[in-house]
């Protein structure tokens, strides 16, 4: 496979999961995938067991932050012009005339519901001004 | 030199949030981008640097002064048998950096094709995507202090690279080695 052929997948896949900024605001993924230790888990994987990780070097599971925000129910999420991306819940959206206000507001209700479902503490990875 | 005053951030920044700066300038030389550091420096304002304003959530207007980072061109420094390495300018859109690297038939960042931004912010975080990241290809940078204008380099190792971390959170970045 050459190195075009790869970068084609690559952008078939982005264009077909996240939005395009020219059609409606965003900054890509808004919160980095948290890392958890792995016996933490192992006991979150025996009561959802759709749920995904990826081992880190040292001893911690990378969790995917967009899978446990679909399961809080709040992928498509939206107040106002603020929201969560319908597809790929890793992303906020401006649908129009949000402020950076009301993004932030919606970030912040769904580190809330993230924490009280899973127990884990997603952060951002966009900076905020 | 140009300072603007006042301006709309909404077109430069990916989430077309409506906030304004007090002052914007942007710079295509690193001459020009000390003239504006030293302006900014006298006017006691504190800088921040915009690359592709596509990983920025502005809240709020920003009382100072916003720069843009127009440095751009890529050129090749040297190859060995292992390696071609390439110098990028800052403000060289990411996904352009990718598509000359494909198109000189060179490998290693191919997977990171169409991540928004530019060159000069994919260190800042270590921008990653399909089990690769900007540390496994990155040699070194340049970075200007913003109070200072001193010019200092980063190895790879210096950079101390995590998983969308590493130590440049408050430096100025100018180009890529």
């Amino acid at each position: 496979m050459t190195i075009a052929a790869i970068a084609n997948a690559v952008m078939a896949i982005r264009i077909s999961k996240l939005p395009d900024p020219a059609v409606i605001g965003n900054a890509g993924s808004f919160f980095k995938n948290p890392s958890v230790p792995k016996e933490q888990f192992d006991l979150l994987k025996e009561k959802y067991q759709g749920i995904v990780g990826y081992k880190n070097n040292e001893g911690l599971v990378k969790v995917a932050a967009g899978w446990m925000i679909d399961q809080c129910g709040l992928k498509g999420f939206t107040r106002g012009d603020a929201g969560v991306h319908d597809i790929q819940a890793l992303v906020l959206v401006n649908h129009g005339k949000a402020t950076g206000s009301e993004i932030l507001e919606i970030s912040k209700n769904v580190r809330t519901a993230v924490f009280e479902k899973f127990g884990i503490e997603i952060v951002p990875e966009v900076n905020i001004i | 030199m140009q300072i603007l005053e006042n301006i709309s951030l909404k077109s430069l920044n990916s989430f077309g949030i409506e906030a304004s700066a007090r002052y914007f300038s942007q710079f295509k030389t690193i001459e020009e981008l000390q003239g504006i550091l030293n302006w900014s420096k006298l006017k006691g304002l504190n800088p921040m640097i915009l690359g592709g304003g596509s990983n920025v959530l502005f809240t709020k207007n920003y009382d100072g002064l916003i720069l843009k980072n127009e440095l751009i061109g890529i050129e090749k420094v040297k190859d060995d048998d292992a390696f071609v390495y390439l110098k990028a300018g800052g403000g060289v859109v990411w996904h352009d950096f990718v598509m000359y690297c494909i198109k000189n038939n060179l490998s290693g960042i191919e997977n990171l094709a169409l991540i928004p931004g530019c060159v000069g912010a994919s260190p800042m975080q270590n921008i990653g995507a399909y089990g690769v990241e900007v540390k496994d290809c990155f040699y070194e940078l340049t970075a200007m202090d913003k109070q200072t204008s001193c010019m200092y380099k980063f190895t790879n190792s210096e950079c101390e690279f995590g998983y969308r971390e590493s130590v440049l959170n408050t430096s100025i970045k100018t180009d890529l080695l």
